[in-house]
């Protein structure tokens, strides 16, 4: 009965039938090993929710033939990985703090060989930020690219929300062409906070940039410095610039006008808080935009973005934090089929996703055009993100230590300093001891 | 069905008894050598999952200890005592131990006294003490995320209900799950499980027999005296366990981490700096700082510590109980 | 029973008592039937206008809730199960048998009970980690399968309570000792099996570290993703989902405690070290 009933089955219906489970499988993304259609490797990319949402693992099993197996970004399990020789195939990645640290202990895979051979992905087309995936040995942004940005924002530009402005009575609102100081923009963001019992229900603003130590960079550049020395091989927050882009970041925390170590917001980043118009006015570059478009219209109507502030009769100086994006390790199973999808997710669809929907600024120069323009908020801060990119700076990150390690030791001395409790030399002293102290035994571990 | 039907534990002791006098019976050797071969075999699964999963990850845990191994870099070399001279005098490490060793001293004395009056309540005899004892002991049935979960719902700045009834009395909102209040809320959800500790003293108040106390009320000693002279000596050996696994427990508290529900390395070092535990320094150091070696020695501190702690106690209340290793040995 | 005013003031103390435990369950349900704009209100908006019971349909097609209780009902079965077999196996031997090298070995077995599990357990991952055992679900077998020592010990106390005459009955009969813990000992120790089951089970699915270490995204468990998952595109909390999907990832231990209430404090309380 049953013999009898599969007989009529003909071989090209069967085919097609195993076919559509197959399919349905690697779909599912289920994690059993099945084997997909043309039996390439499934890639491991570590990745964080957003970056590869499950109707793009789909149309990588659709166009490319390639199953994604995602790992959640975690750079706990990261280590662990590497540690046990098993690392993923495409790794997400911070190129602005991370390359120098991979690239000194051997982990990344040089990928100018695959550049090379990309018909995709074409020297001349790549922007000037993809140098924050290169490292030579003694510096960021030559050598061979280890990676690439998936889009960038130069972080230090703030957006802010000019209802919350008329809500406190403030109408001037930072100018489009000229940045403000520091000073002012603190001043700024005192003016529009507004409290309530205890809580503060609209912060004035918020300064902490993608990571700590990533942040004071960025303000000790703006300030004409550079936290670390020529080498690479020390910290010191007693340089006057330094000093004074830590005292006024201290001043902006004593303020309370916006988040920080001792005052954290619950929703641990900018976005959520913006969107429930809490904030007027936030620390974050282009990409914030992206967020903005998908707020209430009132929101976006109301969202500028505004240039990155400078400390008077100093250059403007504008950073990128981040370059997030994707590395290889050297020791990846499949690296072939990863350059792949690498090459998709980095200069067709998805990039061009990306581009569109205004998370940051493509890293192909090629993709610019597709930049979102139509919405007064996207026609300005386009306008705004252009004239940036003439201040656009690439700093260096020690290859010594991890960059969490330099955040931890500043999420530990800090709040002392914070409260009042340490003097602002105080704190300089510790900072520049248990960094360096970090820096010396990662030196050992770096040939 | 209820708490009440721990009688079925407690008349046990009586049933062992029995057991071990009748232990006497003459044997072959070849009846020895079969008990010999079964014993064996029967501790064989554990013997073996002991030296896989315990011992080997401990002794290369030791092992790691000696380097400066970063899981990442193949240049790692042996630095000899080095991670243990600097643990010992890192100043974040001290601290985080000093941290713990003080959550230990009041959170266990805290948690077993609360059970312990608690237990005292619940065994007097009262209407519905099966639901009290029931309702009482559930929190303790929630798993650690589902806690962390709810207080941080409960400790919200903006929705929490802390707050609420702080506005409720025309109080100002405070941050609760920062400095210096974060250190409240971790005491407040070790609280919750109070249950706990109350079974299990429950389970050692049923066991004392009714005669006694009711002897000494007879000849005029006060509730306080009768429960100081009788009820509480031979509770000891509860309290005893208690004691040791509240410690074991409080040296390795884990909870701020879950309560910022962030496993990731800022997770780790921006917990609350009064919230920062020799457990969470121990993540950090891991997975922030990426020091394999120096975090393994880390870990083999605490491991000393909690030892030092057991012993400690075990002697500080020597002669007040121990528990038989093997009921044939005592004849 | 007269009710007078010690009696008022017990009954007091314990209603507040017991209120002040249940309360914070309280919140959680009523955040869980709270909508957004509830919870973003101030001052406090203490009850919802309207029950949002569809939070929990939401919070449950949000996050693929039914796999990852699935992960986790499987890793916590397969523990519970193969670690009760286990520790009573291994706790008859400690119980009933003896040979050289017991005493050390109840030795040992009783200061591993007090060795954080969590020390052992990042070692453990580099250690699995190169057998190729991570994102798989064979570490719960082996650490089920070498029993656990409280488990172990609870078996332990459990049967060295037990009668000597039946186990020499069986001797006597031929009965090897293999099969007189399955035919004779295991069939009695249905109140320590019970215990046994409901305390694995419960730590299995009240485990975070263990799971984050070891398993990728799609086969973790509801202990890690409920931490993380409820968020929009934005990474907005959504907190009455997170008290949604909180309510049902406790329930089922609660529900488990009350229908397993009396194995699980006869357990609780032979593990008392008497």
């Amino acid at each position: 009965m049953h013999a009898r009933s599969l007989a009529p089955m003909d071989r090209r219906r069967f085919l097609g039938l195993s076919a559509g489970a197959l399919g349905a499988a690697a779909v599912s993304g289920c994690a059993l090993s099945v084997a997909n259609g043309a039996g390439r490797d499934p890639v491991t990319v570590m990745a964080s929710d957003g970056d590869f949402p499950p109707e793009m693992v789909q149309q990588a099993a659709e166009e490319l033939d390639i199953r994604i197996d995602l790992v959640k970004y975690d750079p706990t399990r990261l280590t662990a990985m590497l540690a046990s020789g098993q690392p993923p195939d495409l790794v997400r990645g911070l190129g602005a703090l991370d390359t120098p640290y991979l690239v000194a202990r051997d982990v990344a895979e040089d990928l100018d060989p695959y550049f090379a051979g990309s018909s995709i992905l074409k020297a001349d087309d790549l922007d000037p930020v993809n140098d924050l995936w290169r490292f030579d040995g003694q510096r960021q942004g030559a050598g061979p690219r280890y990676g690439m940005a998936k889009d960038f924002s130069q972080d230090s530009m703030f957006w802010y929300n000019r209802a919350l402005f008329e809500q406190a009575g403030v109408d001037d609102y930072p100018p489009d062409d000229e940045p403000l100081t520091y000073e002012e923009w603190l001043d700024l963001g005192k003016r529009v906070v507004q409290q309530d019992g205890g809580r503060t229900t609209v912060y004035g603003m918020s300064c902490n940039g993608l990571s700590p130590v990533g942040n004071l960079m960025a303000i000790t550049a703006a300030a004409g410095g550079s936290l670390f020395s020529e080498d690479l091989g020390r910290v010191d927050f007693s340089t006057p610039e330094a000093r004074q882009a830590l005292s006024w970041y201290l001043e902006y925390v004593q303020a309370r006008v916006g988040p920080s170590l001792i005052d954290p917001d619950p929703n641990v980043w900018d976005g959520p808080t913006y969107q429930a118009n809490r904030m007027a006015m936030s620390g974050n570059g282009y990409w914030f935009g992206g967020m903005v478009g998908g707020s209430s219209p009132e929101i976006a109507t109301a969202s500028r973005l505004a240039p990155a502030p400078v400390f008077a009769g100093k250059p403007r100086v504008s950073t990128c934090q981040a370059g997030t994006g994707f590395w290889m390790p050297r020791k990846a199973p499949h690296k072939d089929t990863a350059w792949r999808l690498f090459e998709w997710y980095m200069g067709e669809g998805p990039a061009q996703g990306r581009a569109s929907g205004g998370w940051g600024i493509p890293t192909l120069k090629s993709l610019r055009s597709l930049m979102p323009g139509e919405q007064p908020f996207q026609e300005q801060s386009l306008r705004v993100q252009n004239a940036e990119l003439e201040y656009f700076s690439v700093l260096s990150f020690t290859p010594y230590v991890r960059s969490t390690a330099l955040d931890a030791v500043f999420n530990q001395v800090m709040p002392a300093a914070m409260r009042g409790d340490m003097s602002l030399d105080a704190a300089i002293g510790r900072l520049n001891d248990d960094m360096n102290h970090q820096m010396d035994l990662g030196k050992e571990l770096v040939p | 069905m209820t708490v009440e039907e721990i009688r079925v534990a407690s008349d046990r002791p009586a049933r062992a008894r029995r057991a071990s006098g009748a232990a006497a019976a003459p044997r072959t050797s070849r009846m020895t050598t079969k008990r010999h071969r079964a014993f064996y075999m029967f501790t064989a699964p554990w013997l073996v999952g002991f030296v896989l999963l315990t011992a080997f990850p401990m002794g290369y845990a030791l092992w790691l200890s000696f380097t400066n191994f970063d899981a990442v870099s193949p240049h790692w070399h042996f630095v000899g005592l080095e991670n243990y001279r600097e643990a010992l005098s890192d100043p974040l490490t001290r601290q985080s131990l000093g941290r713990t060793l003080l959550f230990t001293l009041i959170s266990v004395p805290m948690t077993m006294i609360g059970g312990l009056i608690l237990a005292v309540l619940v065994n007097r005899p009262l209407r519905a003490r099966g639901l009290f004892r029931t309702l009482l002991y559930l929190p303790a049935v929630v798993p650690p995320v589902g806690t962390a979960l709810t207080f941080k719902l409960v400790f919200d700045t903006n929705a929490g209900a802390a707050n609420g009834v702080l506005d409720a009395f025309g109080m100002n909102a405070v941050t609760w799950l920062a400095d210096p209040y974060a250190r409240y809320v971790i005491l407040m959800s070790v609280l919750w499980a109070l249950g706990n500790t109350m079974i299990i003293s429950l389970a050692g108040l049923q066991d004392i027999p009714r005669e006694l106390q009711e002897a000494s009320r007879i000849d005029g000693a006060s509730a306080w005296r009768s429960f100081r002279s009788i009820t509480l000596p031979l509770l000891s050996p509860v309290l005893l366990f208690q004691g040791v696994t509240g410690v074991i427990g409080a040296l390795q508290t884990f909870m701020p981490l879950l309560l910022a529900a962030d496993s990731s390395p800022a997770g780790t070092t921006s917990v609350p700096q009064d919230n920062y535990m020799y457990m969470i320094n121990v993540f950090a150091q891991y997975f922030a700082y990426g020091r394999f070696g120096y975090a393994s020695a880390l870990l083999w501190i605490l491991f000393a510590v909690i030892i030092a702690f057991t012993a400690l106690i075990f002697k500080a209340t020597s002669g007040a109980v121990f528990y038989n290793v093997d009921p044939e040995a005592k004849k | 029973m007269k009710i007078n005013t010690p009696r008022l003031a017990l009954y007091t103390a314990l209603v507040l008592i017991t209120g002040l435990l249940l309360g914070p369950f309280g919140w959680l349900i009523l955040t869980a039937l709270k909508a957004p704009d509830e919870l973003a209100a101030l001052p406090i908006r203490w009850l919802p206008e309207n029950f949002q019971w569809h939070n929990f349909g939401d919070a449950w097609d949000f996050i693929n809730y039914l796999g990852y209780a699935r992960n986790s009902l499987i890793i916590a079965t397969i523990y519970a199960v193969t670690v009760t077999i286990a520790s009573a196996w291994v706790g008859f031997g400690f119980a009933r048998l003896s040979a050289p090298g017991k005493r050390p070995m109840f030795g040992l077995l009783l200061s591993t009970m007090m060795l954080p599990q969590i020390i052992t357990l990042i070692p453990t991952y580099l250690v699995f980690a190169r057998l190729g055992m991570v994102n798989t679900y064979w570490p719960w077998v082996l650490w089920g399968l070498s029993g656990a020592p409280f488990l172990i010990f609870l078996f332990r106390q459990f049967f060295v309570g037990m009668p000597r005459e039946l186990e020499e009955a069986a001797i006597v009969d031929g009965c090897s000792y293999t099969g007189i813990f399955f035919r004779i000992f295991l069939p009695q120790s249905w109140p320590a099996i019970a215990a046994s089951l409901v305390i694995s089970f419960g730590w299995t699915w009240g485990d975070f570290i263990a799971p984050t270490l070891l398993l990728s995204q799609d086969k973790t468990t509801l202990a890690v993703i409920l931490t993380t998952a409820y968020r929009d595109a934005a990474g907005n909390p959504l907190n009455n989902l997170v008290a949604a999907g909180a309510v049902m990832y406790v329930l089922p231990p609660l529900l488990l405690f009350l229908v397993a209430q009396r194995g699980f404090v006869a357990g609780i309380s032979t593990s008392g070290l008497k």
